[in-house]
């Protein structure tokens, strides 16, 4: 699952992210976590914006 | 169960004075008879061991008779004597001149041995006989305990590095020595030891491509904690690792999915 979102710094501010999520098993097919690779899109985010607008 | 003959030998381990544990080792026949064959007897000559008048090796016809009871003829000549030389009919059926020794320490007669035909085509006076295969067996007796103590001790301080190197996840090479069954006890030790070592090498390899990687890498139970936070996460979010092990996901994301409305850029716009 891959998706973009916005997540919190711990100053309080949202960070732009890219949020690749994939569910993680055991070898008896049992979920036992999620692992999450994180990436930060701020700034394409804000080239975005500026051609946006 | 297969029916043969199995010997054990017990070596007590000291630490000073006191005897903690001792080694016991269980041979077959035959690592013995090797031992027996490794001594350079006379031609003609034979050379044997017997533990409660049960033939436990021999040079010759070892297949035959071992595990066969002595003649009755010998055990009575033996009663009672822990050496000396003894005129019987051995189990080929020839009449010979025995030279024996009894044990104290294992318990075993160790016995040379050689039909008269050939005793007196070599020796013609008793003294030198008994002087000639009494050496003969003072050596054997000596070797025997030297070499099954040295047979024994040597693959078991190899055994034991094994296990030590083991046990720290190192790779063990399988060694080759007289017993045959610490030889394959330490083959399964160096398999065990190259599928930990590599299984190990593997993990650590993943580890490092978690660690350094440019992306956070970030990892939740089923619960939603936070279980792996490598350090490009500490630099996106702002906590270190041993800020958030543990704790919920949630703290990172109190606007969860609110990009599939963008009101997050909305208020963050705002």
């Amino acid at each position: 699952m891959h998706e973009d979102s916005a997540l919190r710094h711990k100053d309080g501010r949202l960070i732009d992210v890219s949020i690749s999520v994939a569910p993680m098993y055991d070898e008896g097919r049992n979920l036992v976590g999620i692992s999450a690779i994180v990436s930060d899109i701020g700034e394409r985010r804000a080239r975005e914006r500026h051609i946006e607008v | 169960m297969a029916q043969r003959p199995i010997f054990t030998v017990s070596v007590p381990v000291r630490k000073g004075e006191a005897i903690p544990y001792a080694l016991v080792m269980s041979l077959e026949p035959d690592r013995l008879v090797e031992i027996l064959k490794g001594e350079s007897l006379p031609p003609g000559w034979r050379a044997a061991v017997y533990r409660n008048n049960i033939n436990i090796a021999r040079t010759q016809f070892a297949n035959q008779y071992l595990g066969h009871p002595i003649p009755d003829d010998s055990v009575r000549q033996y009663a009672g004597r822990t050496e000396g030389v003894i005129e019987t009919i051995d189990f080929e059926g020839q009449r010979s001149l025995h030279a024996f020794h009894w044990s104290r320490l294992t318990g075993w007669h160790v016995t040379a041995w050689a039909p008269f035909s050939v005793v007196e085509g070599q020796l013609r006076q008793a003294w030198v006989l008994f002087f000639w295969s009494g050496a003969v067996l003072l050596s054997l007796s000596v070797l025997l305990a030297f070499g099954a103590g040295r047979l024994m001790a040597a693959p078991i301080t190899k055994l034991m590095h094994a296990g030590a190197a083991l046990g720290e996840g190192k790779p063990v090479s399988p060694i080759h020595s007289t017993l045959r069954e610490a030889d394959e006890l330490s083959l399964v030790l160096s398999n065990a030891a190259n599928e930990l070592h590599s299984h190990m090498g593997a993990q650590a390899h993943l580890a490092a491509i978690v660690t350094s990687s440019p992306s956070a890498v970030v990892s939740l139970s089923h619960t939603g904690n936070v279980r792996a936070w490598n350090a490009a996460a500490a630099g996106l979010f702002g906590y270190q690792e041993a800020e958030v092990m543990g704790r919920p996901m949630a703290i990172l994301e109190p606007e969860r999915w609110c990009t599939r409305t963008a009101r997050c850029d909305t208020r963050m716009d705002a």
